[in-house]
């Protein structure tokens, strides 16, 4: 008899609750003529179970240590908590500076609402997979979720457009991800990251097999694409600008959860021992993502695609830290998590200003808003400075950390272009905090509800309070991962 | 300190925020910043003149060795103190000198920011926060030049006043973490004590930090540009505080880079001297007044920086008195030219007359400073001066011979300066208005000051003495209002006398420069290449932009295409050279590789849609016929169904799709692509042939198909038994999936309906 894997309920608790949020509100939408107003009670009722999912998780990990189960495809560990919790933040942030666009789609808010769950369930599992396929399959539903949400929006051509880009482009990085799982199995006769180690730690050499170095290319390639790392980045732009703002923030935030999540588990485990062959072309792509995009960003007119090619470095910054192998990972960790925040409520502001359902935000529009919002304008230069990477924000701590872990990880040039690119890149954050208060001009005067001022109001007190007072999260991460 | 430097954080931000209540207030509330600054400096002063620095230590982020690091010693004293008493003055001053506005607030904030900023990179012992404010001066400077926002033209000043120094900041940044990496310290009072061998790039990167901001020659152009801001600002900045930032980092720095490297103290000179002499030159051709004192303050930042950073005893301590000196006489100055523009609306030497006459305490205040300027005797300029050339005396005849001519220069720019403030107009001239209050007692207070110290200046002796020991350890030099019959005193009155010889004959200069500007205006100049520069740098990225980033998707996914196959070839054509070309299947093989082939070419060139249909379904039956041709004739039924549907589906679709494609563009480049990507997969398929040598997967599951899973079809057993987790997981996949169809389709086919 084959043996019955061993299920473990707890160790897709959050992905379950997140499930059963989606499916409610599907049946909500369609049965219920007041959906709108069951909404949000479903959505914080969702967003608080998976929040309870996550203590459950946290309190098993803390009693019994690490598991893994369904036959060897999901461990349950803190670092994957961790994970979670971050993209936990992204959805409710989204949420909150995004629920005018979900209320404006009218009858579709629902089918917006479980979408962006389910994104959320697929890039969930690959912080929790330790096996190719299962990172696959989310990979898949995250992102096949995503696609959806880019089209969603109200009808327009640069909207349609971007949407079809990303599909397209995105299916494209899939396959070749696929691609790379199949040869990787064929080189290592392994599909778990535990049998790859096994395999690789027997014998340290074994990139001779060029197959097997070329599965493992693409693999990285899938990834890299979904983090928008240069030269893989080329969506990134038109999909930032065309997509409805209400969501591009999260939609950008959890692709990159996702996908950093899987690509810091690969240098953990199951490519640790080969981390010095990986370690160049990984650091060379780093390189290249932080200059190509800090260069084009200096350019670029339009807000949206400023905040597309700065996330475009930003990825750069973080495989920096994968880079280093497993010893970045608080590091990573932190960074991650305090740019995507920064990220979706960048966007909220975008949205605020621009209607959610915009595409493009040309800077001109920002010109006076100092004067129109004060509140937004504080707002978006505290986020822009945390992009930047300025003290006093969360962007300057997680840079310094994975500037001084690279260093001493033997990658000091890397760390030299990084400090350089970083420099230059307040040149373009600071051009719209210019346009804001040292400019005049007369575009719209956005209204802030009470959601998105919470929403906004919380990412900021995270960016500035982690900007000054580090040390207890960063404690608590080096505790939860040593 | 710390305190003091978050203070001018508050406020700035505090007027920003309050920008539209706050109107005429802002400067009042803005002085608090630099009175606060002369407060401590005046509580702490006993201290440290006497020789222990105060030192602030914050712990910060333990966890990644963050802590914020202060030290004032003498010589940041100096700094703070110039910064708060030159600051508070110049506060006052804008409160009168600006009409009511609604971006005052704006300036008034930028001004304390710019305060604070550097406080901090004087008293920052960390080269990570020296670096950070050394930026924050740079982008408060950006927003003072810029301030006019309706003028291009200082709009273009302040992108090339921040590009140069901020570029220049790089470099230096750079340097500094080279240095922290040879020294394994971040603290400035680690690595002067022991200084790091070995690190000569990190010392050259530094020097052009400092350089760039110093305005030393050949990056001085974005000085005179500067210019385009308020006079409070360029008072401020551009005079007395900003523009030394590079002179302190030398200062602080030579003796210890002296000490490592050979070519520090020459090529410090040669930039010194380059710097002195062509602003000197330079401010002997301008017109305006303001322009004129730029390019004074360009030669005197030279010789601040030559001094400072000679790493000599003697010479550090004249430095710390010039920078003292002129600190004061040229913010009076700036002042003063700001006040005659006010009542006279120019500032064009050719059309002034009459503002003596009319404004006597302007007049008074002018000619002091600039006394002082020119180091005529009994101002402090002169004090300064002296124990400047007493000190180079030592050093040389060549070497001061050098900044006598230079003093030279400066004598006949103080003597140009006056004449065209005070004397006759050559032009129309204009008329002059009353003015009064901060306007005209701010700058008379601080021309006062310089004539006080010039007088007495045992005030400043005990801070000036501990500044030149602080980075030097010894206080060569003395302060004194007459030196007795010294060498040095001879170069300097010699030079005194030879400059106003120039000054009597204004039109035999004119004629000189004139015809030497014939000459050398021929050539590159800093403005250019800074043009050329940036217009090189944006075209690039606009044309990069254009190429990579041109919104097509044929472009994105060849640029993703060549990435994937540059990064998958590299190890598999090492591959290919012990690669066995796979055996001949059956003979039946042959037609229907020639079947797919031809399909597929075919495919390229129709332009008919419904053909291309057809023969991609050629493609997928041929496909089908080899999988039956090998023995797998399950698979080649699932194929030929999936192809059939496929047909149909097409068929479908086409009636709503135009007959023809559009014009196919065949470019070189699209066809390398194609071939490129071809190519790899033909290797990868030829690789992955050859290169098996573990049993298959497919023997276990045959064999145990049937005793584990008790299933006859293995397929069904592989998918449903074996792998039954990932069916799950892709039956999510697809359910996600057709729930996104549905979310997209549904609602346009109702709409179609309605």
């Amino acid at each position: 008899m084959v043996e019955t894997p061993e299920i473990s309920l707890v160790a897709i608790l959050p992905e379950l609750a997140l499930t059963v949020g989606a499916v409610v509100v599907l049946m909500v939408a369609v049965s219920s003529r007041r959906a709108a107003t069951y909404l949000p009670w479903i959505a914080g009722l969702t967003v608080a179970a998976t929040g309870a999912g996550l203590i459950a998780q946290y309190n098993d990990v803390a009693a019994n240590g690490f598991s893994v189960s369904y036959a060897g495809m999901i461990v349950l560990d803190n670092q994957g908590i961790v994970i979670r919790t971050v993209m936990l933040a992204a959805i409710a942030v989204a949420l909150l500076v995004g629920w005018r666009y979900v209320t404006g789609l009218g009858t579709r808010g629902g089918e917006a609402l479980s979408l962006v769950f389910l994104s959320a369930v697929g890039f969930m599992l690959m912080a929790s997979s330790i096996h190719f396929m299962l990172l696959f399959l989310g990979l898949e539903v995250g992102s096949i979720s995503l696609y959806v949400l880019a089209a969603l929006g109200q009808r327009a051509k640069r909207a349609d457009e971007a949407a079809m880009k990303y599909f397209l482009l995105g299916s494209v990085a899939s396959a070749i991800f696929l691609y790379g799982v199949a040869l990787l199995y064929a080189g290592t006769g392994s599909l778990t990251y535990l049998g790859v180690f096994e395999f690789f730690s027997g014998d340290t050499l074994v990139f001779s097999d060029g197959l097997l170095s070329a599965g493992v290319a693409l693999l990285f390639v899938g990834l890299l694409f979904k983090i928008a790392a240069a030269p893989f980045h080329s969506w990134a732009p038109d999909v930032y600008q065309g997509a409805p703002a209400g969501i591009v923030g999260y939609m950008g935030a959890a692709a990159k959860i996702g996908a950093i999540a899987a690509l810091l588990r690969f240098v953990q485990v199951p490519f640790q021992s080969v981390i010095e062959s990986i370690q160049v072309p990984l650091a060379a792509v780093a390189a290249f993502s932080v200059v190509l995009g800090t260069l084009y960003a200096i350019v670029q007119q339009d807000l949206r695609r400023v905040l597309a090619y700065s996330g475009v470095s930003h990825a750069g910054f973080l495989l920096m830290g994968i880079a280093t192998g497993g010893v970045a990972e608080v590091q990573v960790l932190f960074y991650l998590a305090t740019y995507v925040l920064v990220l979706v409520g960048a966007f909220g502001i975008v949205s605020l200003l621009e209607g959610s359902g915009s595409a493009g935000s040309p800077i001109e529009n920002w010109k006076g808003l100092g004067r129109r919002s004060p509140f937004l304008a504080w707002s978006l230069t505290v986020f822009m400075l945390g992009m930047a990477g300025m003290p006093a924000t969360a962007g300057f701590i997680g840079k310094f950390g994975i500037f001084t872990r690279a260093w001493s990880g033997d990658l000091e040039w890397l760390v030299i272009v990084g400090l350089l690119a970083s420099v230059a890149a307040f040149f373009f954050y600071l051009r719209v905090v210019v346009a804001m208060f040292f400019e005049d001009g007369d575009g719209k005067t956005p209204k802030l509800g009470w959601p998105a001022g919470i929403g906004i109001g919380l990412t900021l007190v995270i960016t500035v309070g982690l900007g000054l007072y580090p040390t207890p999260l960063l404690d608590v991460l080096t505790a939860a991962l040593g | 300190m710390l305190s003091i430097i978050l203070l001018h954080g508050l406020l700035a931000l505090g007027i920003l925020s309050a920008r539209r209540f706050i109107g005429r207030y802002a400067f009042p509330v803005a002085v608090i910043g630099p009175l606060a600054t002369i407060g401590w400096a005046i509580w702490r002063a006993p201290g440290i003149v006497d020789g222990t620095p105060r030192v602030e230590r914050l712990e910060w982020v333990p966890g990644l060795d963050l802590s914020v690091e202060l030290l004032v010693d003498g010589y940041a004293l100096l700094f703070v103190a110039l910064v708060g008493v030159v600051g508070a003055a110049i506060f006052f001053y804008s409160a009168a000198y600006f009409r009511p506005g609604p971006r005052v607030p704006l300036f008034a904030a930028s001004m304390v920011a710019f305060a604070g900023a550097m406080l901090g990179i004087v008293t920052s012992d960390h080269l990570l926060s020296v670096f950070i404010f050394w930026e924050l001066t740079t982008i408060t400077s950006y927003l003072l030049v810029g301030y006019d926002d309706r003028s291009a033209k200082a709009r273009s000043a302040a992108l090339h006043a921040a590009m140069v120094t901020g570029a220049g900041g790089l470099a230096m940044l750079g340097g500094f973490v080279l240095l922290a990496d040879a020294g394994n310290s971040w603290l400035i009072s680690d690595l002067v004590a022991n200084p790091p061998g070995g690190a000569g790039l990190a010392w050259l990167l530094v020097l052009i930090g400092a350089a760039s901001k110093s305005a030393q020659a050949p990056l001085h152009g974005w000085l005179p540009g500067a210019m385009a801001a308020p006079t409070p600002a360029s008072a401020f900045l551009h005079s007395a505080t900003m523009v030394k930032a590079g002179v302190f980092l030398v200062g602080r720095l030579s003796p210890a880079a002296t000490a490592e490297t050979d070519w520090w103290w020459p090529v410090v000179l040669t930039i010194g001297v380059a710097t002195m002499l062509v602003g000197g030159w330079q401010a002997l051709r301008q017109t305006d007044l303001k322009l004129l004192l730029a390019y004074g303050t360009v030669s005197q930042l030279g010789f601040l920086f030559l001094l400072a950073g000679s790493g000599i005893p003697a010479l550090a301590y004249g430095a710390v008195a010039l920078v003292l000196a002129h600190g004061l006489f040229k913010s009076a100055l700036f002042l003063a030219v700001g006040a005659i523009d006010s009542a006279t609306g120019t500032r064009d030497i050719r059309r002034l007359e009459g503002v003596g006459r009319s404004l006597p305490w302007v007049f008074a205040t002018t000619v002091t400073a600039a006394a002082s300027m020119a180091a005529v005797p009994a101002t402090f300029g002169f004090v300064a001066k002296e124990a400047a050339f007493d000190g180079l005396v030592g050093e040389g005849t060549g070497l001061v011979a050098i900044v006598a001519l230079a003093s030279v220069l400066t004598v006949a720019y103080t003597g140009r300066f006056l004449l065209g403030a005070f004397g006759p107009a050559t032009d129309e001239p204009t008329g002059v208005d009353q003015i009064g209050g901060w306007k005209v007692w701010v700058p008379f207070g601080l021309a006062g000051a310089g004539l006080v110290l010039g007088l007495v200046p045992g005030l400043v002796k005990p801070l000036v003495e501990s500044a030149a020991v602080a980075i030097s350890g010894d206080a060569a030099g003395k302060l004194v209002v007459w030196p007795g019959l010294v060498p040095a005193l001879g170069w300097s009155l010699g030079s005194l006398a030879v400059g106003l010889s120039l000054v009597a004959v204004p039109r035999a200069v004119d004629a000189v420069t004139a015809a030497v500007a014939t000459v050398t205006d021929r050539g590159p100049s800093t403005e250019g290449a800074f043009r050329a520069g940036l217009t090189g740098l944006l075209g690039g990225a606009d044309r990069l932009t254009a190429t990579f980033q041109s919104g097509s998707l044929p472009t994105y996914l060849a640029t993703i295409a060549l990435a994937v196959v540059a990064a998958g070839s590299i190890p598999l054509l090492g591959e290919l050279g012990g690669v066995e070309l796979p055996s001949l299947g059956p003979a039946i093989e042959i037609p229907l590789a020639l079947v797919v082939s031809i399909s597929a070419i075919g495919l390229l060139l129709t332009r008919r849609r419904f053909a291309a249909v057809i023969l991609l379904g050629g493609v997928g039956y041929g496909i089908a016929g080899i999988y039956a041709a090998n023995g797998g004739p399950d698979l080649s039924l699932t194929q030929i169904l999936v192809e059939t549907l496929a047909i149909a589906l097409f068929a479908l679709v086409l009636r709503n799709l135009p007959a023809d494609f559009d014009r196919a563009r065949a470019s070189i480049g699209r066809i390398l692509t194609s071939v490129a990507v071809a190519g790899f997969v033909f290797v990868a398929g030829l690789v992955a042939v050859d290169s098996r040598t573990a049993p298959s997967v497919a023997e276990y599951y045959v064999e145990e198909s049937l005793p584990s899973a008790a299933g006859k079809n293995v397929v069904n057993v592989i998918l449903v038994d074996f792998r039954a987790m990932d069916t799950l997981g892709e039956i999510t996949v697809l359910a996600v999936a057709t729930l996104g169809v549905a979310a997209l389709v549904l609602p346009l086919l109702r709409r179609k309906q309605s």
